[in-house]
């Protein structure tokens, strides 16, 4: 039996497993990811092979919780599990549901709850040339200004998937995508991940919302709505002091913060672009606009 | 108190489901209720109650009248109050202080006394 360590923002998971379809799996989920396995993890989960090598079976604490004879259904389902058993014990700092892209070093966090969209916003900007740092989790350490992402892989859900997935074809030699029933997952050597441990600085805070046919609406937040906004997408509220509220309080007070809402993707790009060109100085913002 | 600040006092999240469902009247004494972390950025509040779990935003308005709600003050000397100190939002501030008052209420960081 084969083990790797995943550790992010103060939790430590880790993934027991056996046979050569597990070996791909976790390889191909956990790439981008770097393997610590000197803490000891606070939970074990184990992928092994059924007894009729049709299947992958998945077991949390000798719990059963999921079997599939599709790779891409176990990988969808365990990148789920590992994500949210990574917020159960995540301390040290604010957990964030959020997505975040970077442009040349500006790193800008998209908070949202699960199903706003943030996956099929980052996909977009992400062939439109921005770096992808997460679609899901964005850790920041206390007193930090910069965040550590999450790498998962990039998850496009219907109708993300038809939109966007031609864009990352199958021509790549290590293998693009990973078909699940609900989503596509793209692998993160495929889209530009920097290094993992790099903290990206966050210059600025959106909360995107699409809403079919209406106009873009950009509105400058106030520091007290980024932060009740802020708390909303609190992952690990309740393993923090005070619930991470104080801490909320100093992002909110010291990252101009957005909400978006768009009606078409070229609406996001060029409600980006206008954000950036108001919070950056502007050599950096002429060259995006370039 | 802006004029164009209409009844949108408050935005709340609570884990918890409010119970009020009392109109406030005018004889009504709010007082601010206890255990809300306070924090002001730019002239709002950001209210934060540990055990409850529930995050509360206060705009400008509602800010101004949370911080008046001591439980002494009637409703209506309230609003007599507010309008000694902004007589050109008088029109609707009576309408204005009532709505904001009631979120605060329903919000659960005011009680009645």
């Amino acid at each position: 039996m084969n083990t790797v360590v995943v550790n992010f923002a103060g939790s430590t998971i880790a993934i027991e497993y056996s046979g050569e379809r597990a070996a791909h799996i976790i390889a191909w989920l956990f790439r981008a990811i770097p393997h610590n396995s000197q803490q000891p993890p606070q939970q074990t989960y184990r992928l092994t092979a059924e007894d009729d090598m049709a299947a992958i079976s998945l077991h949390h604490d000798d719990t059963r919780c999921y079997h599939s004879q599709s790779p891409g259904d176990i990988a969808e389902y365990l990148m789920g599990e590992i994500c949210c058993r990574l917020a159960e014990r995540s301390q040290g700092g604010l957990l964030l549901h959020a997505a975040g892209v970077a442009w040349q070093g500006c790193g800008i966090i998209l908070p949202g709850a699960t199903g706003s969209g943030k996956s099929t916003l980052s996909a977009y900007l992400l062939t439109q040339g921005w770096i992808y740092l997460t679609d899901e989790l964005v850790f920041i350490p206390w007193n930090a200004d910069g965040c550590q992402a999450f790498p998962r892989p990039l998850q496009l859900k219907t109708p993300a998937r038809e939109m966007f997935g031609p864009f990352w074809g199958t021509s790549h030699q290590a293998q693009p995508c990973l078909h699940a029933c609900a989503s596509d997952l793209i692998s993160p050597a495929r889209v530009q991940t920097p290094d993992f441990s790099y903290t990206t600085p966050i210059h600025c805070i959106i909360f995107p919302g699409y809403a079919s046919d209406h106009p873009l609406q950009i509105q400058r937040l106030s520091q007290a709505q980024c932060g009740l906004m802020l708390m909303q997408c609190l992952a690990n509220a309740r393993n923090l002091p005070e619930h991470g509220f104080p801490e909320i309080v100093r992002l909110a007070r010291s990252i101009p913060a957005y909400r978006l809402i768009y009606g078409m993707f070229t609406q996001a790009q060029e409600a980006f672009e206008r954000i950036l060109s108001e919070i950056l100085p502007l050599p950096e913002s002429k060259e995006l606009r370039e | 108190m802006a004029k164009n600040e209409k009844r949108r006092g408050i935005l709340a999240l609570a884990v918890t489901k409010l119970m009020y469902s009392m109109d406030i009247t005018l004889q009504n004494r709010l007082r601010q209720k206890v255990g809300y972390r306070i924090e002001q950025l730019d002239g709002e509040l950001l209210l934060y109650h540990l055990q409850e779990e529930r995050v509360i935003y206060c705009n400008t308005t509602a800010s101004l009248i949370w911080q008046l709600c001591d439980g002494q003050r009637t409703l209506a000397e309230l609003i007599a109050l507010l309008r000694e100190a902004f007589p050109e939002a008088s029109e609707t501030l009576a309408a204005d202080v009532t709505a904001a008052a009631q979120q605060l209420l329903d919000a659960g960081c005011v009680q009645l006394t």
